[in-house]
């Protein structure tokens, strides 16, 4: 029998989606007063949605978490600093993580509008709110703001609900997701999908069969007695049980940039006569069609009823990728069946250990879109015609994982960043890799797997920058506590 | 191209030699982090002019030390992959960067002074300071610089023709066989590329002959000792004793809160999408037992590595192009040295996943390695602990040299697939040839 989670200290967003919370704002917040911090930290520590609440039950729901300053801030000494991972201490802007993230160019973060060098506040602590109305969530930030007492809004970040839960390239958003185990969740879709709490938790096992590391402190800081033993250490306290690490990135799309070039490219495959629709290679890129129905079950035109559909693999009906191409998004960012290609040299030993491996890099995404769409149905073809101006819009990306270097990190620099994924050359993530990473004036890629010979379309330039990020900790209920209790 | 002429093999160089300490060792340090710092043209070593050379690296390895906690006084490390005779890649380093050469060696204690340079002197000083390979694995069997740089160039070039005719509609109702013979009339008109269309040499007789009779004679070993092994039941009491150590051996877990002190090693790394790992370990007491176990371990690979690992992959993982175990400080300590694509950790993850026992096996006999279990279980299988005695244990590397930066293990494999499609010695069909492109 496994431990069950205990979601009445996990914190909600963990769990599940809140899709029946359509409107949400992200406020970042800067902590003036670290006493009147902690006093508003144990006032609303009940008011913090659980994982385990009603939601029908509720009009809102927050969740809270906080950057390496924002806990130093509230008290941590040093010693306890030390428990927390590297990523999480040392911040997303080093000059190596920057390498491992590949913000350069306009994506450097010394031009985001938050979280890099150039801030003049400093950003402890960020609030997600959601409400079913917009109003119900105006009147929860208004709550909680006039509430506070030594903490100062820095930036609010607004959301869209955009159709069908679309991203601003027009696909739908949010489907695949692990599932994690002993959680009360769905369990039946496929094993490999479920995966060991540990992975998004403290103070569960992971996928290796361990206790992620997790951030510590001496018993005699927490005389109350508010938090449990940790399990890799036993005299320590767990300060991270039932929390997480949540990786929060702005990411600015370039929504007429990506249609224009899918066209040109479009255009140019007609003289051979193989060319598809505009619809057909965004999919090949994204792995979805605009509805969300995987290229792998769907492979020829889009099909809405499957678009939620997510039981699949690739290397036993797509191998060679003629359908959903290597390369592409979801492909690349969760290689499912097919992680391991040709490894062993035979198939099904290759997938038994894909699936088993797969699950040690995982995330879970949280992400909601930003700014108004280009179109308001979304349709490619009107984004090409539409003459708007390329404001702010994009996505706040937000996921979480336990351990940011081997999940988050792993994934971005060597799938998403990385033009070598799978034995491809100079192929990076095409909707959101880009050619600097290459080396200056290098020309990136994405081909098309097709019979009898591939497709590719060159010169691939960037559509996503980032406009801003930083790691938090999200901790448990009693975590929250916890802090609000520092001295 | 030369090696369509004859087979060339690869092999690994380890020459540790002693920093004098009459020298500064922070003007070594400066002058290698000057090399390292601008790698492909600095003036001081011309790696660009090097042919023969796929991986070169220079560090400083200071404060290592024995499991009883003494200082191995500080060395300064180099370690080549090379095409051809050991002879040839220490001429080449001296005829092209002698200078150069001379400069970092006059940190060394021992080494020929100026008016007694002569390449000989050199030659010899540094042959008395190599350190034996307990194992060495290419990935790529008889592929050289030239060859690998060679098929680089050509798989591009074919690229760029299938795009313009692609673009040109030329492709248009072409089955694989008509696309194959394109691509081939396109190569065949390249003067640059003509190499292509002939098949790289096939290893000599003499040469089979070596490398199959030393299987054989490891195998015979294993032969000739078997009964000796059974008779005692060597490996139940090599399994006990096992036990009896590794109890005594540290419990703590401590270690796997992160290490601290790694700022060097991220300096240099993530650069190209190639990194190096150099890792040391001091071999746990007691010697006697450890220092066998490794032993045995390391032999168990090596032939596997040599005679089974020939197809780019080692213990499965698909991303390494060099890798070498070393001894040295008397069997007191042990290096690794790899060159591998992508991320740290990336690899370090598919160590755990791909070939856990193996780490344990041979690593498991070095101090601060988490917990092993009858050799094999355990150990490595302890993610976030084995991360973190791996950073403990690295090295930053000052100087370090990739031929092919851009070429992972799988862009290399194929590659050399695409030519073989083209001088007919492909084995595959012509229309899973053209996947490779
Ligand atoms: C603006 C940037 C991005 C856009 C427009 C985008 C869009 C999408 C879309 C349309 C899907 C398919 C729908 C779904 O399964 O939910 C998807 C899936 C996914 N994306 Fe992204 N994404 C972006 C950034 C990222 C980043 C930064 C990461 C992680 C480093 C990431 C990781 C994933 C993962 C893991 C999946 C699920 C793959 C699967 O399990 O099949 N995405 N994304």
């Amino acid at each position: 029998m496994n431990t069950m989670v205990e979601l009445k200290d996990v914190q909600g967003i963990i769990i599940r989606g809140y899709g029946k919370m359509p409107f949400a704002a992200f406020l970042l917040v800067q902590i003036n007063d670290p006493g009147g911090a902690k006093s508003w930290l144990k006032d609303i520590a009940g008011e913090i949605t659980h994982a385990e609440a009603d939601l029908d039950q509720l009009d809102t729901c927050m969740n809270i978490a906080f950057t390496n300053t924002g806990v130093i801030e509230l008290g941590l000494k040093p010693e306890v600093m030390n428990t927390f991972s590297r990523e999480f201490e040392e911040g997303m802007t080093t000059d190596h993580r920057r390498r491992i993230l590949g913000d350069f160019g306009k994506s450097d973060p010394s031009t985001w509008d938050w979280g890099g060098p150039g801030d003049t506040k400093a950003i402890h602590m960020i609030v997600l709110c959601y409400g079913k109305t917009a109003d119900a969530l105006q009147q929860l930030i208004n709550n909680q703001k006039s509430r506070w007492n030594g903490l100062e809004l820095v930036r609010q970040l607004d959301t869209i609900l955009l159709p069908d839960r679309k991203e601003h390239f027009g696909f739908r958003d949010g489907i695949a997701q692990p599932v994690i185990k002993d959680a009360g969740r769905d369990e039946s879709g496929h094993p490999a999908n479920n995966i060991n709490p540990g992975e998004f938790l403290f103070g569960y096992k992971n996928e290796y069969d361990k206790y992620t590391v997790s951030p510590n402190v001496d018993p005699d800081m927490d005389p109350q007695n508010i938090l449990h033993a940790d399990q890799n250490f036993p005299d320590k306290k767990d300060l991270g049980r039932n929390g997480s690490m949540l990786v929060f990135r702005q990411l600015e799309q370039d929504v007429r940039k990506f249609w224009t070039t899918i066209d040109q490219a479009v255009k140019s495959q007609q003289v051979d006569n193989t060319s598809s629709t505009i619809e057909h290679l965004g999919a090949k890129m994204v792995g979805r069609w605009p509805s969300g129905a995987p290229l792998t079950k769907c492979p020829f035109e889009d099909d809405p009823s499957k678009r939620d559909f997510d039981n699949f693999g690739y290397a036993e009906k797509d191998y060679d990728g003629y359908k959903c191409p290597i390369g592409s998004h979801i492909r690349r960012t969760n290689p499912r069946d097919n992680f391991l290609r040709d490894s062993t040299g035979k198939p099904e030993k290759d997938i038994k250990n894909s699936e088993k491996f797969m699950k040690r890099f995982r995330i879970i995404r949280r992400g909601r879109a930003y700014g108004k769409p280009v179109s308001p149905n979304m349709d490619p073809h009107e984004v090409l015609r539409s003459s708007v101006e390329d404001t702010d819009r994009g996505l706040h990306f937000l996921c979480f994982n336990a351990n940011i270097g081997r999940q988050f990190e792993l994934i971005q620099q060597t799938w998403v960043n990385n033009p070598k994924f799978a034995g491809l050359y100079e192929d990076p993530d095409p909707i959101m890799g880009f050619p600097e990473i290459m080396g200056a004036g290098a020309t990136t890629t994405f081909t098309e797997q097709a019979a009898p010979v591939r497709k590719k379309v060159t010169g691939i330039p960037q559509f996503v920058h980032v406009k801003g990020g930083a790691y938090f900790f999200m901790p448990g209920i009693r975590g929250i506590e916890f802090l609000a209790s520092l001295p | 191209m030369k090696n369509n002429e004859k087979y060339i093999d690869q092999q690994g160089i380890t020459i540790i030699t002693p920093i004098d300490p009459a020298k500064d060792i922070k003007g070594l340090y400066s002058l290698l982090n000057k090399i390292g710092g601008d790698i492909n043209n600095n003036s001081i070593i011309d790696f660009r002019q090097m042919k023969t050379i796929h991986y070169a690296r220079w560090f400083i390895m200071d404060l290592a030390k024995d499991a009883s906690g003494n200082l191995v006084p500080p060395n300064l490390v180099y370690s080549g992959n090379f095409d051809g005779s050991v002879e040839d890649h220490l001429e080449e380093l001296l005829r092209v960067s002698g200078d150069g050469i001379k400069d970092i060696y006059s940190y060394c204690k021992g080494f020929p002074t100026a008016d007694n340079a002569s390449n000989q002197n050199i030659f010899e000083y540094w042959k008395a300071h190599v350190y034996n390979n307990q194992l060495f694995w290419p990935a790529i069997r008889g592929g050289t610089v030239e060859q690998i740089r060679g098929e680089g160039e050509l798989r591009d070039a074919i690229q760029e023709f299938l795009n313009r005719q692609a673009a040109g509609g030329g492709f248009k109702d072409l089955d694989p066989a008509g696309i194959h013979g394109k691509i081939k009339d396109f190569i065949a008109s390249k003067e640059e590329f003509k190499w292509a269309l002939q098949a790289r040499a096939k290893p000599s007789f003499g040469w089979k002959l070596d490398y199959y009779g030393r299987l054989v004679g490891r195998l015979l070993l294993v032969v000739i000792l078997l009964p000796v092994i059974l008779l005692f039941l060597l490996p139940v009491w090599w399994l006990i004793l096992s036990r009896i150590f590794e109890k005594k051996d540290d419990k703590n877990r401590k270690d796997i809160s992160r290490s601290k002190e790694f700022d060097a090693l991220l300096r240099n790394e993530d650069q190209v999408f190639q990194n190096q790992l150099t890792i040391y370990g001091a071999i746990k007491k007691p010697y006697w037992y450890r220092l066998t176990t490794l032993k045995m371990g390391l032999w168990i690979f090596a032939t596997n590595g040599k005679y089974r690992s020939d197809k780019g992959k080692l213990s499965g993982i698909e991303t390494i192009h060099f890798a070498r175990w070393t001894l040295f400080n008397k069997g007191k300590n042990v290096m690794f040295f790899s060159n591998y694509d992508g991320a740290w950790e990336i690899y370090l993850s598919e160590f755990i996943d791909r070939s856990a026992a193996a780490m344990n096996l041979t690593f498991g006999t070095t101090v601060g390695y988490p917990q092993v279990k009858f050799l094999l279980w355990k150990g490595a299988f302890d993610e976030q602990a084995f991360k973190t005695v791996v950073r403990n244990n690295q090295y930053p590397c000052q100087v370090w040299y990739s031929a092919y930066p851009y070429l992972t293990v799988k862009n290399i494999l194929n590659n050399h697939q695409i030519r073989k499609g083209l001088d007919g010695s492909s084995e595959e069909s012509t229309a899973d040839w053209l996947k490779r492109f």
